[in-house]
């Protein structure tokens, strides 16, 4: 941990020793976001006002960026404790809600250029996967069912990014958690040519795990894109030896219609180790994958009126028992630099199927107001 | 008795005539579009700088942006620096594009079918944005007649999509002046089922000269369809023909 803190401060001793040589750069944002949960008894809510500060610093085959962030939040303690920041101060308040006050710097890091590619060292995020999990619906970013606020959480890491052609590149990276408990490594080609793009990744997780990827994506009459993931875990001890395999493949297109455009996607998700029996769904552990069911259908529909307005659903149905979440979602730019984000997740199924954990068998809604302010 | 005897050869001559001026017609079009093109497609790189202003109704949004370009590679590159948008880059290598989204730390390839639609909600596609073909390799001249535009007499220069091109415009009519060939105004036609419609209004004003090279430093761009909705776009800062690095137009320089 002194190592690594010490290397923090190294990289900011040198971004600030250089400041008069290259060009140096402050932006950031408020984000309110409030979230409201109605069905429970009580309805519940959570609120939190985020600040983010961005410094980047950039000089010829140097760049340093850090992305720091401190957040205020009030509500209920459970919803306070999902949070992944890294709390300075928490309080009980009445026994429910709680007030929680946080920083955490996602990503700090020092990139340099050199005849061989860019190295990259300090805190920032894997560009494929995260930390201990590789997910086939993880790569695409077209859609992001599993980071929906791109928060995901980012690990202490030295990488290097190869350009092997315009299209394509190749990236290795040694890292590790905050407390080096767990020791990750990494590899990932992407090759691409005129309206394709296919991917091979590998990364050791740490803990006898490992997983072998593909993915790919090219433009047909539509997009066609897919991914398909081996987990081989405890293939060196051969204790509890498992191989489970994880693949998803999906369709978009966007129909003009008049000057607005209705994007369409229809994605499948396939994993070996889900569980089929109903009872698994709830009580099974998710491990390293993102859901417990065994296949899942995900459909997006977003409508762009324009610059100010765009509008959509997405619904995500685990075709375990049919049980699933309707996402109604708008977004508006209120005016330059200021948007409002506003969606909800309504949760349905029967009692005892998959997302029924969330509500009982009582039909149950969240919903999230999101205020952006950037400077 | 004159016309029974030589009716058919009038016809004829007449046909003629009026064939050889269609002929004529589409010969000079054809010239007036290669024209067209070493007026405005005369550079090999270029840098530029500048600002987009979308409109809808009352409501404005100011965006700023830097970019290169590479004619020879049709390759482009471009960064939003306003900002809700700061660090935003998209690369374009021929009809392929990537966008990096900087708070995600990540670079994604947009679908094919992604590039006609609109470019950050503006009255711009991706395609018009960022593409720098010439125009007489996706289109053929039809005609060319004089007219007049705001005062002035201009070339009205019809262009018809290629067999087998892959531009989003069925038909472009083009406004060009008569003394430079530059082109003033541009309207952009869709295929209809019985006629083509128009879609989208270009408007290039404050031409400039850079070396060889005149270009338009304001563009207003006018989806017909939409009401009140224009996007203006002004270079503030253009250079052309210098040394870009090459890595400028490469995958893996969006995540530098």
């Amino acid at each position: 941990m002194k190592l690594i803190k010490r290397l923090y401060i190294f990289i900011l001793f040198v971004s600030l020793n250089n400041l008069a040589f290259g060009a140096f750069s402050i932006g950031g944002a408020y984000e309110n976001q409030s979230t409201l949960l109605v069905g429970n008894n009580p309805t519940d809510f959570m609120n939190t006002s985020l600040f983010k500060l961005d410094f980047n610093y950039k000089d010829d085959g140097w760049r340093i960026y850090s992305d720091m962030r401190l957040g205020l939040s009030y509500g209920v303690g459970d919803l306070i404790s999902m949070t992944p920041n890294n709390y300075l101060y928490r309080t009980d308040f009445d026994g429910i809600h709680e007030f929680g006050m946080s920083f955490s710097v996602p990503r700090l890091y020092l990139k340099a250029q050199s005849p061989i590619g860019t190295f990259t060292i300090g805190r920032n995020y894997l560009t494929f996967g995260q930390p201990n999990m590789f997910s086939t619906l993880e790569w695409n970013k077209s859609f992001s069912l599993i980071d929906p606020l791109a928060t995901k959480p980012a690990i202490n890491m030295l990488s290097l990014d190869i350009p092997i052609s315009a299209y394509g590149k190749a990236k290795i990276f040694v890292g590790g958690d905050d407390k080096w408990d767990t020791v990750l490594g990494g590899s990932e080609i992407i090759f691409g040519g005129q309206g394709y793009e296919l991917g091979v990744t590998y990364q050791y997780k740490g803990h006898n795990t490992n997983v072998v990827g593909t993915f790919f994506k090219a433009d047909l009459f539509v997009s066609v894109f897919g991914s398909y993931a081996s987990h081989i875990n405890n293939a060196v001890t051969d204790k509890n030896f498992t191989h489970s395999h994880e693949a998803s493949f999906g369709i978009d297109y966007s129909f003009p219609i008049s000057y607005y455009t209705l994007l369409v996607q229809q994605v499948f998700y396939y994993n070996s180790l889900g569980a089929t029996d109903k009872s698994e769904l709830i009580e099974m552990p998710v491990g390293d994958y993102y859901y417990r069911g065994y296949m899942y259908s995900y459909t997006s529909l977003l409508f762009t009126f324009d610059e100010f307005t765009s509008f959509g659903t997405d619904l995500l149905i685990s075709m375990s028992d049919g049980s699933g979440a309707v996402l109604p979602k708008v977004f508006l730019s209120v005016a330059n630099n200021l948007t409002l984000d506003i969606s909800m997740a309504i949760f349905f199924g029967r009692e005892g199927s998959e997302f029924s954990y969330l509500n009982e068998g009582i039909p149950n809604v969240s919903c999230l107001v999101k205020l952006i302010g950037s400077f | 008795m004159f016309i029974k005897k030589y009716g058919n050869k009038i016809i004829f001559i007449f046909l003629l005539i009026l064939v050889s001026n269609i002929n004529a017609s589409a010969q000079n079009a054809t010239e007036i579009l290669k024209q067209v093109d070493n007026a405005q497609k005369n550079f090999n790189t270029m840098s530029f700088t500048g600002a987009m202003k979308i409109t809808s109704g009352s409501r404005h949004l100011e965006k700023n942006f830097f970019g290169f370009l590479d004619d020879n590679k049709d390759s482009s590159f471009m960064e939003y620096t306003n900002p809700s948008d700061n660090g935003t880059r998209y690369l374009k290598l021929d009809k392929d594009m990537w966008i990096y989204i900087p708070d995600a730390g990540d670079v994604l390839k947009l679908s094919g079918h992604l590039l006609r639609d609109s470019m950050m909600g503006s009255d711009i596609s991706y395609d018009d944005m960022l593409d720098q073909g010439r125009l007489s390799e996706n289109y053929n001249a039809e005609s060319v007649t004089t007219t007049n535009l705001d005062g002035k007499d201009v070339y009205l220069l019809i262009i018809k999509k290629k067999k087998g091109s892959t531009v989003n415009y069925e038909r472009q009519d083009l406004y060009v002046d008569k003394n430079n060939y530059l082109i003033n105004k541009m309207v952009m036609y869709a295929k209809g089922r019985e006629t083509d419609r128009p879609i989208k209004e270009f408007i290039l004003s404050d031409y400039k000269k850079y070396g060889n090279l005149n270009m338009a430093t304001k563009l207003v761009v006018r989806d017909l369809r939409k009401r009140n909705s224009s996007t203006t776009i002004i270079y503030n800062k253009i250079e052309i023909n210098l040394q870009i690095d090459k890595k400028v137009f490469t995958r893996s320089y969006l995540e530098e």
